[in-house]
């Protein structure tokens, strides 16, 4: 899928060893409930306030989704920012909007690799529902970790998430990529339902990931106890 | 509608299609499937008004006899073509303008208990309510009061549609009705459906209430309706229409005799061998005589419906027209068991035979007896008649079962014995596999780590996706899409793990690239055209200003090949420049170069690029690719007598490999090159082809079953690309006449599997050593070599078991889909080609096993 593609856009660069902010279990919930009520609310708000829905207007309920989530989620994960002495968080919150796009490059390349249809009805769904993916999976990683290349190699490539802002990055973003792939599945059934057309049971399956991994990320954070980074790992 | 208020033609059709649509996409259940049947309710009373209001005597339609029927029912699902019962049967609505039938018509099926006629309309729901579904709806809403006593039970056709919609699971158990006919009354036992209805609405408890609607239509004992003959006949006095629901199974009843009945009726021939089912029906007697009761009789007593005239006439009647009838089956009989090859067995030939002639002798004294009744009484002949009947009838249910079992029915013991056979290919490659891994490991200790990789779960996963994504019609519909989303899934993967080792990224890249070129044109070409003008059709969606039939756009389209071609020659020149290819691998890849150059100028003649002379117009047709094939050939057998005269030389065994695959591959190339004809997107693939073997070479570092896999899935791919489908209307048979303008079977059949086969199979056989050949640099060249030809023995070990394991899913899905509807259609096709291919893989590793390897 495409999380492989992402490492290709940044550009590989020395990484400063510093301390990390802790991140501790109330936290991540937090962050977590408010990413997923964030997902809830954009739904509310384009069934009850436009009247418009995925399957009906799937452009438009999408880029909704994306304007009102992708905010949140800058905002949230860049207070969890690496290295937060030298990185002010306005600037964590500015690289992740720069991210966006280019996230949204990254997914539409896979998505088109991976069958999505091309021409020009498809393209208002394709451009919205990769910048939802770009919020979903690369926006976090890039306001957390910047243009860090070994740490996005080891988020994405390696997929060794070592302490709690790991895995609050990788699982979500992971589950929303398998569930995407999941959620195509469906498409070349011969049921010609509406929910079948290219970005709806695709975003239902990424939402779906989404959500799993971010319960994931939860119960392992809860569960597993949590693992404090050693300094100089 | 208009066409019912104009003079009526000798007979009309309507076909509609709708309605099956609806159910196929929402289900029986469904709200649109109940509009839809409330559509064509409405649309069937204003049908039925216009007919009534002309069917006076000297009217329009005195004569009319209305048939609504289905071809097919279907599941609760909307699914139809299996052989459930719900599925065969279907009903149809029979609506004569003329006074009612006769009762006659019940003492014909006596020995039955169950009837085809269902009903009447009287019967159902009073005669005040018009409309031919008003006889179902009268009767559910009579369902309906009857289990909610407290409700006035008036019957109220067509005005509760909710009850009617909510009920369509028992609009379905309607047409399943049984009715049983005794001499006073018509029980129709609806037990099931009524007690399924009590015990969804949960009044299991409640009492029978009786319908005031009328005194005739009583709802008794709970489970039967029963109906007084008289009062029905007395009041259907009044009733200008009769209806009849008659239910009909398909298989022996429906379409096999309503199309002798209905040609019987019109007077037409009944058919003869043009389906073989429609040439055994009989002759239905209901329908038949509903419909002769219209047209034999003037002035017809219903009040007297046992005039023994008329009775006897009809009788005779039918009897002539089931005489004609068996006559014509038994004839139709004898000359399919002398003309076909598998025929029925003897001893039921002679059985049908000795019923035949029985019939026939029973026949002949009944004429006598009736040559005797002309002079005296005719009475005495009605039994004779009976029994007449009888027997041609045994006769001709008789055929039916025969033709049944012979031709609708499937050799489950050799889909058996097939099943298995594929199961032990799949066993026995799995056991030589986990030998042959085990040989490796001895030899090669280090690598005994990690048996149960990544790779290989995952390569395992992506064949088991594959493989059960054929047990649904849609996914083999879309084998293509797929198979390139599953491609795709393992280049993201493989971009994914060369990111990781930080090496190779480039070719992934690559290798995803060109799996997006490949889905380009998968989709174009799912668009059943050729390439040449998808190309065209795609050029034109991305710049709409251009004109279409532009000379310039035709010359962009008819180069762009050549160019490609072009390039991979230049590949090639680079080959030999840099002298990796030796000896005569050398000489059969300028051999190839040569051919490519034809090729061009073969192309270049073709589509009118160069205005030529007409001298060399003459030469157009059909030299360039005999030639090709000569050089084609030739390559080939310079390769195999090199191969069986070379000596062994150990050290360059690994160039020689690769020299060896080049050549083979090259010695193909051409030849099915030109038979794909301008397709020239796929030479760009050839090309990358070569590309991809250079990613996989280097890039596999697991075991080797997740490139195998990978290579299948490309190689289907090729499949797709190349313009084909699996369909009979898929294959290219222009390609078979490249170069030959005559027919001959055998030439043309092998020109065309190298066409249709030559890029998903050949080539990709032939290629494989490719995955092997660089992958191992360490040891010592001796046991290096050892291992080599156990790694190349393996991988193809495992190309045939990705192969076995798709057809034999193939094979299940068809097993189960062999009652479907698209059998034919669709999974037929798809078994065939996909045992062709499994068959011609096979071969193909077999010689080039012979070929790649040497004396151990």
């Amino acid at each position: 899928m495409e999380r492989k593609k992402k490492n290709k856009l940044v550009k590989a660069s020395a990484v400063t060893k510093s301390t990390l902010r802790t991140v501790s279990p109330l936290q991540t919930y937090v962050l977590h409930l408010i990413c997923g009520l964030g997902l809830a609310s954009a739904f509310w708000v384009a069934h009850n306030v436009y009247s418009v829905n995925l399957i009906g207007n799937p452009a438009q309920t999408l880029r909704l989704i994306w304007v009102i989530e992708a905010p949140i989620v800058i905002l949230l994960y860049s207070v969890f920012r690496q290295n937060p002495s030298q990185c002010s968080y306005v600037k964590a919150v500015a690289r992740g909007f720069l991210a966006l796009p280019f996230g949204a490059i990254a997914n539409a390349l896979g998505a088109i690799v991976l069958g999505a249809p091309i021409g020009i009805k498809y393209f208002p769904g394709t451009l919205n529902w990769s910048l939802l993916m770009s919020a979903l999976t690369f926006v976090p990683a890039a306001s957390v970790f910047g243009s860090s290349w070994t740490e996005w190699h080891r988020i994405f490539a390696q997929t060794k998430p070592i302490d709690n802002i790991d895995y609050m990055i990788c699982l979500p973003a992971h589950g929303a990529v398998i569930g995407s792939w999941f959620g195509a599945w469906p498409m070349p059934l011969d049921w010609e339902r509406p929910w079948q057309e290219w970005p709806v049971s695709v975003t239902y399956g990424s939402i779906a990931g989404y959500l799993v991994g971010m319960v994931a990320s939860f119960g392992i954070l809860l569960f597993h106890g949590v693992r404090q980074r050693v300094k100089g790992d | 509608m208009p066409s019912a208020k104009r003079e009526p033609s000798r007979s009309n059709k309507i076909t509609t299609h709708s309605k099956d649509h609806a159910g196929h996409i929402f289900g029986v259940d469904s709200l649109p499937m109940i509009e839809k049947l409330q559509q064509y309710n409405g649309m069937l009373e204003k049908v039925v008004d216009v007919l009534e209001s002309q069917s006076l005597p000297g009217g329009l339609h005195e004569n009319t006899l209305l048939l609504v029927m289905g071809d097919h029912g279907q599941t609760i699902n909307g699914d139809h073509g299996g052989g459930s019962a719900e599925e065969v049967e279907t009903s149809i609505f029979a609506m004569s303008m003329k006074k009612p039938a006769p009762s006659f018509l019940w003492e014909l099926d006596n020995s039955s208990c169950r009837l085809d006629l269902v009903m009447s309309r009287s019967f159902a729901c009073g005669c005040n309510s018009a409309g031919l579904f008003s006889a179902l709806s009268g009767l559910l809403d009579g369902w309906c009061c009857w289990s909610v006593p407290s409700r006035e039970p008036v019957f109220r056709p067509l005005q509760c549609p909710v009850v009617f919609g909510s009920e369509i699971r028992g609009l379905g158990y309607f047409l399943h009705i049984e009715v049983a006919r005794s001499a006073s009354a018509i029980s129709g036992h609806q037990r099931k459906y009524v007690l399924g209805l009590l015990a969804e609405t949960a009044m299991l408890g409640g009492r029978p209430s009786y319908s005031s609607g009328d005194a005739s239509h009583q709802l008794c004992g709970g489970v039967e309706v029963k109906v007084e003959k008289e009062s029905k006949l007395s009041r259907s006095d009044s009733v200008k229409a009769k209806w009849f629901s008659l239910q009909l199974k398909r298989k022996d009843k429906a379409e096999l005799d309503f199309a002798v009945t209905v040609s019987a009726l019109l007077g037409l021939p009944f058919p003869f061998g043009s389906l073989f089912c429609f040439s055994i029906g009989r002759v239905n007697p209901v329908l038949y005589a509903l419909a002769t009761g219209i047209w034999k009789q003037t002035s017809y007593n219903v009040g007297d419906p046992q005039s023994p005239s008329n009775l006897e006439a009809w009788m005779q009647n039918y009897v002539d027209v089931l005489c004609i009838n068996s006559w014509q089956v038994k004839k139709y009989i004898d000359v399919y068991s002398a003309s076909s090859v598998i025929g029925f067995s003897n001893e039921d030939l002679l059985h049908v035979a000795k019923l035949y002639a029985q019939a026939e002798e029973n026949w002949l004294h009944t004429l006598n007896n009736l040559a005797l009744c002309k002079s005296g009484s005719c009475y005495a002949s009605l039994g004779s008649l009976k029994r007449q009947i009888v027997l041609y009838s045994d006769f001709l249910a008789s055929v039916a079962e025969l033709a049944r079992t012979k031709w609708t029915e499937f050799n489950l013991k050799r889909m058996g014995i097939g099943f298995g056979i594929m199961l032990a290919s799949m066993f026995f490659h799995l056991l030589v596999i986990l030998r042959v891994d085990k040989l490796c490991m001895v030899s090669f200790t280090s690598r005994s780590s990690s048996r149960i990789s990544f790779g290989l779960i995952f390569s395992c996963i992506i064949v088991a996706i594959r493989a059960v994504s054929f047990l649904s019609n849609s996914f083999i519909l879309e084998e293509g899409k797929v198979a390139n989303f599953l491609l795709a899934t393992t280049g993201m993967l493989y971009l994914r793990h060369s990111i990781l080792r930080n090496k190779m990224v480039l070719e992934a890249l690559a290798f995803l690239l060109l799996i997006s070129i490949l889905k380009l044109v998968i989709e174009l070409g799912v668009s059943k055209q050729g390439v040449d003008s998808a190309f065209l059709k795609m050029s034109l969606s991305w710049m709409p200003c251009i004109d279409k039939d532009s000379p310039f756009w035709m010359y962009v389209a008819d180069s762009i090949p050549m160019l490609a071609l072009f390039a991979l020659n230049y590949m090639l020149y680079q080959s030999i420049a840099r002298s990796l290819c030796q000896g005569i691998s050398k000489y059969i890849v300028s051999g190839t170069i040569l051919s490519h150059m034809l090729i061009t100028v073969h192309w270049a003649l073709e589509s009118n690029l160069l205005t030529l002379p007409l001298v060399l117009k003459g030469i157009r047709g059909d030299y360039i690719p005999r030639i090709i094939y000569a050089i084609g050939v030739a390559q080939l057998l310079s390769l195999a007598l090199v191969r069986l005269f070379e000596e062994d030389v150990a050290s360059d065994w690994e160039e020689k490999i690769v020299n060896k695959t080049v050549g083979m591959l090259s010695a193909w190339s051409p030849t099915v090159v030109i038979l794909s004809g301008k397709q020239g997107w796929f030479i760009m693939r050839f090309k990358s082809l070569k590309q991809d073997s250079g990613i996989g070479t280097a890039g596999i570092l697991t075991l080797n079953t997740s490139s195998v896999t990978q290579w299948s899935l490309f190689a289907t791919c090729l499949f797709f690309c190349t313009g084909h489908w699996c369909a009979f209307d898929g294959l290219r048979y222009g390609a078979a006449f490249i170069g030959f303008d005559e027919f001959n079977l055998i030439r043309q059949a092998i020109l065309l599997t190298i066409d249709t086969f030559g890029f998903s199979h050949i080539l990709p056989v032939f290629g494989l050593p490719f995955l092997v050949v660089y992958r191992y640099t360490f040891g010592q060249a001796e046991k290096k070599k050892k291992f080599f030809f156990l790694q190349l023995c393996q991988v193809y070990l495992i190309y045939g078991l990705v192969m076995a394991t798709t057809v034999t899913f193939t094979i299940i899905c068809v097993a189960l889909q062999r009652r479907h509807l698209m059998v034919w259609g669709l999974f037929a096709p798809k078994f065939v080609f996909d045992v062709v291919g499994l068959t011609l893989t096979d071969f193909m590793i077999c010689v080039a096993s012979l070929f790649y390897f040497g004396p151990l």
